[in-house]
């Protein structure tokens, strides 16, 4: 291993986190096994998307790597050092973002909450305005951050916590939902950045996020987590190739189309099968890695006369929604 | 900058930030006091009544009572939010001071201040004029000022013990806003009044087990009723002590149990 | 009818968290023997005039039981549905705000009538003997004292879960609220043992509706006659809560414009 200091390295082998949940709605009590078996290894500069359905032990994962919950089992190492055991050293390290709450002074104007991380983290006066200036240029936070928190609109308390999450300058940015509840424009803004800050500033990003256009539009490399086990590492080409590309191609035809029958249709294979029909208007759905929608609207236009024509792309999401669910 | 100035600094925003809202601030301190005033006098009304209970007098009973509160107000002061640590665990409120590059103890405590000035006005006003009544009726000696002193601070750090053990069982049971109703309420209310009083078990419950009887009642009757040595005072400092100690080996257990909420 | 199914379902979702309130009937408990145990203490000393110690014991036992029945939620749970907005859902509906809200609590004061009352009254009268009263009136009278008393809390926590929508701080109103009921309604003593000027502000107050009326009755310390004040607190408090919720609706209405 060259330079560990530089690679970090998470893994979280074997068996992991036993959570005792206790439910509150009974005592019956359960245990719960939020993360079963990770390995997994990030390198400096990365840009990661780790995403996963609701309760697919993100969140925990997360938590174990930030020092904030013990695994049962295994070992989480950020640049060579267990955030358990040296939980303070760690953080010193990395940047924490938890969209669903913020770690800003809710009553405060931002610059206070700068001014006391600053001292908890020990910057001097210089670091800190140093800090604050590259960050203002990557974040423009300046023009409202003597006002209030709780007065800020989703976007900017969102900038404003990256900037707090990025003030002591770490080197790993941890981000949970970065851009949960979000209009498309605050999204649009955080993403860019996002982006900014991995290809400018270098910093290594770890990403969760529920919106795909998030990690498609700033992830090289995706980890798909369900029920506690990692089930696809690589690059987003490959996660598309996996599960192929399901288009949908629908097709309204001037006059009610004449099927084949049924026997017809089982002795004769074609490489697209229907996804839905009514009246006039026909979906059918078709992988692109086996044929070519051209050959498909051929072979529709045998049925009767194509009026129209829409072909829609597959939806990131519901790609992502196959791996999840694979026996579905 | 020292843990010590970040804590001022840390105060000094928690005070900023409550200040934010300064009429609910003058309100809440107006209501705060007559609370404790209104609690006080549904005491002091009885006891007014009938003069002693079981051969403590008034006064000796308010020396009592104003130990015990403004120890719990001294704690109140920084100890707010291992006071109400439910939310902490249940808000996922910890996950962001896990977070921090502090210890963890101490961004729990400095992440929340309460102001008690009015309580702990009323409760200092009533320890003032028992010991003052104390003292010209020639009960005590003018050493009850240093040695009540001396029990204010091991009973506010018995009362921190007892609020941060009972926190620290939030780790496994989460809701512990109901247990603290029996380690903190109910034994601040008992402790109110001389232990003699209560049945055995009660009373070893409140000596063994939850030791607030330490805070007034054990050190109260070397000081006022002077029926026990001067023993009980370095057995007070070794209480304190003993329970901060077990309280913190708790705290510790408990942070490697804690279970974040998570989704 | 609305108010059965309101109370019923608050009945139903306080069933869930059984293990939390076993620890507050246990505190509840320890609670009510600290009281029992100063009067046993001046009993020592002092006949305790026409109770006498055991009787002192009774009373601060029954305080104790009843207690849980006049005991309400903060502002009845407004608060927060004014946090929420729910408020502005909560007043388009068709049932009055203050049955709305009264009902919901109600179910939550059946529960404690039932888990926390009852099995207090069976330990105390294993533990002090609490003598129930034989005859079926005094029972009767009683009932209808605590069925007031019930009645009075409800408006008066309505009135401070109204006062929420004006300051964030409204829970001081409910400690305040308490502390009120702890020194004038004559939860600890018999009014007629405290000073006089205490005495006459409990009496202008509701409080004693609470605890010296019922425990009075209950007692057989005093008649029928005594049901006339708690009677008339219930239509003021009840002209209180209706003014409350025209105010709620204005300000409600301002806001969500």
């Amino acid at each position: 291993m060259k330079g560990l200091a530089k690679t970090f390295r998470t893994s979280v082998p074997r068996e992991g986190r036993f959570g005792a949940v206790r439910s509150l709605l009974s005592r019956e009590k359960r245990t719960v096994q939020a993360v079963k078996r990770l390995d997994f290894a990030v390198e400096r500069g990365e840009f990661v998307g780790f995403i996963g359905p609701n309760g697919a032990g993100k969140s925990t994962t997360i938590k174990m790597l930030c020092g904030i919950l013990h695994p049962s089992e295994g070992e989480v190492l950020v640049f060579g050092r267990s955030p358990q055991r040296e939980r303070r050293p760690v953080a010193r390290r990395i940047g924490v973002v938890f969209g669903q709450r913020t770690q800003l002074w809710w009553d405060l104007p931002l610059k206070d909450s700068f001014a006391i991380l600053a001292a908890m983290f020990r910057l001097t006066r210089s670091e800190k305005e140093r800090q604050l200036d590259r960050l203002n240029e990557a974040l423009s936070f300046r023009d409202f951050w003597d006002t209030p928190v709780r007065k800020l609109s989703l976007g900017q308390r969102m900038r404003g916590d990256l900037a707090a999450a990025l003030l002591h300058d770490p080197e790993l940015l941890v981000l949970d939902e970065p851009t949960i509840g979000m209009d498309a424009g605050a999204k649009r803004q955080i993403r860019a950045h996002l982006k900014f800050l991995n290809e400018h500033l270098g910093k290594t990003v770890l990403l969760t996020t529920h919106d795909m256009n998030d990690i498609e539009q700033l992830c090289r490399r995706v980890l798909v987590i369900n029920r506690g086990e990692l089930i696809f590492d690589g690059g987003m080409a490959q996660l598309r190739g996996r599960i192929g590309m399901p288009t949908l191609i629908r097709v309204v035809y001037r006059r009610e189309p004449k099927l084949p029958d049924a026997e017809l249709w089982a002795s004769q294979p074609r490489p697209f099968r229907i996804a839905g029909r009514r009246e006039r208007e026909l979906t059918v759905s078709c992988n692109r890695t086996e044929t070519r929608v051209l050959d498909v609207l051929r072979a529709l236009g045998e049925w009767g006369e194509v009026d129209d024509v829409l072909v829609e792309e597959p939806d990131f999401e519901d790609i992502v929604h196959e791996i999840y669910e694979p026996a579905k | 900058m020292t843990w010590m100035g970040i804590c001022w600094l840390l105060y000094k925003m928690n005070v900023k930030a409550r200040m934010q809202y300064r009429l609910n601030f003058v309100l809440m301190t107006m209501l705060a006091s007559v609370v404790t005033v209104a609690e006080f006098l549904g005491l002091a009304v009885v006891l007014n009544a009938f003069g002693s209970i079981k051969g403590w007098s008034v006064w000796e009973i308010g020396y009592l009572y104003g130990v015990l509160m403004t120890a719990k107000y001294v704690y109140r002061a920084f100890g707010s939010a291992i006071n109400n640590f439910e939310p902490y665990l249940v808000n996922g409120q910890l996950d962001q001071l896990l977070l921090r590059p502090m210890p963890l103890l101490l961004a729990v405590i400095t992440s929340r201040t309460r102001m008690v000035g009015g309580e702990l006005l009323q409760s200092l006003t009533v320890l003032g004029v028992c010991i003052a009544r104390l003292l010209s009726e020639g009960r005590v000696t003018p050493w009850i000022l240093p040695q009540t002193l001396f029990i204010l601070a091991t009973g506010t750090v018995i009362m921190f013990s007892v609020g941060l053990a009972t926190a620290a069982i939030g780790f496994w049971i989460t809701r512990v806003e109901d247990l603290s109703v029996l380690t903190d309420n109910a034994t601040t209310t008992a402790c109110q009044l001389p232990l003699s009083l209560f049945p055995d078990w009660l009373r070893t419950l409140l000596l063994a087990a939850i030791p607030f009887g330490f805070i007034n009642y054990v050190p109260a009757m070397h000081i006022v009723k002077g029926e026990w040595g001067g023993w009980t005072l370095p057995l007070t400092g070794a209480v304190a002590a003993l329970s901060l100690a077990a309280a913190l080996w708790l705290w510790r257990i408990g942070v490697a149990k804690y279970q974040s909420t998570g989704t | 009818m609305v108010l059965w199914i309101l109370a019923k379902s608050m009945v139903r979702s306080r069933l869930q968290y059984s293990a939390s309130h076993a620890v507050r009937t246990a505190a509840s408990v320890i609670f009510g023997m600290i009281y029992v145990a100063i009067w046993q203490g001046i009993g020592e000393q002092d006949p305790l005039g026409e109770y006498g110690t055991e009787g002192m014991v009774r009373y601060i036992a029954f305080n104790q039981v009843i207690l849980w029945l006049t005991f309400t939620q903060y502002g009845l749970g407004l608060e927060e549905r004014v946090r929420t907005g729910q408020i502005a859902l909560d007043l388009a509906r068709p049932v009055h705000l203050f049955v709305f809200a009264a009902g919901r609590e109600a179910g939550s004061i059946a529960y404690n009538a039932i888990f926390t009352a009852l099995p207090l009254f069976f330990i105390y009268d294993w533990m002090f003997g609490l003598a129930a009263p034989r005859e079926p009136a005094v029972w009767l009278w009683t009932a209808a004292a605590l069925l007031m008393a019930v009645y009075s809390a409800l408006c008066i926590g309505y009135g401070i879960g109204v006062a929420s929508l004006w300051t964030v701080e409204g829970r001081w109103f409910h400690l305040l609220n308490y502390s009120l009921n702890f020194v004038l309604s004559g939860f600890l003593m018999p009014l007629q043992w405290m000073p006089d000027w205490l005495q006459a502000v409990a009496c202008a107050s509701p409080y004693p509706i609470f605890h010296s009326v019922p425990a009075g009755l209950y007692m057989g310390k005093a008649g029928p006659d005594t049901l006339l004040v708690p009677f008339l607190w219930c239509l003021l408090l009840t002209a209180g809560a209706l003014a409350a919720t025209k105010l709620v609706r204005r300000k409600v209405e301002v806001q969500g414009g």
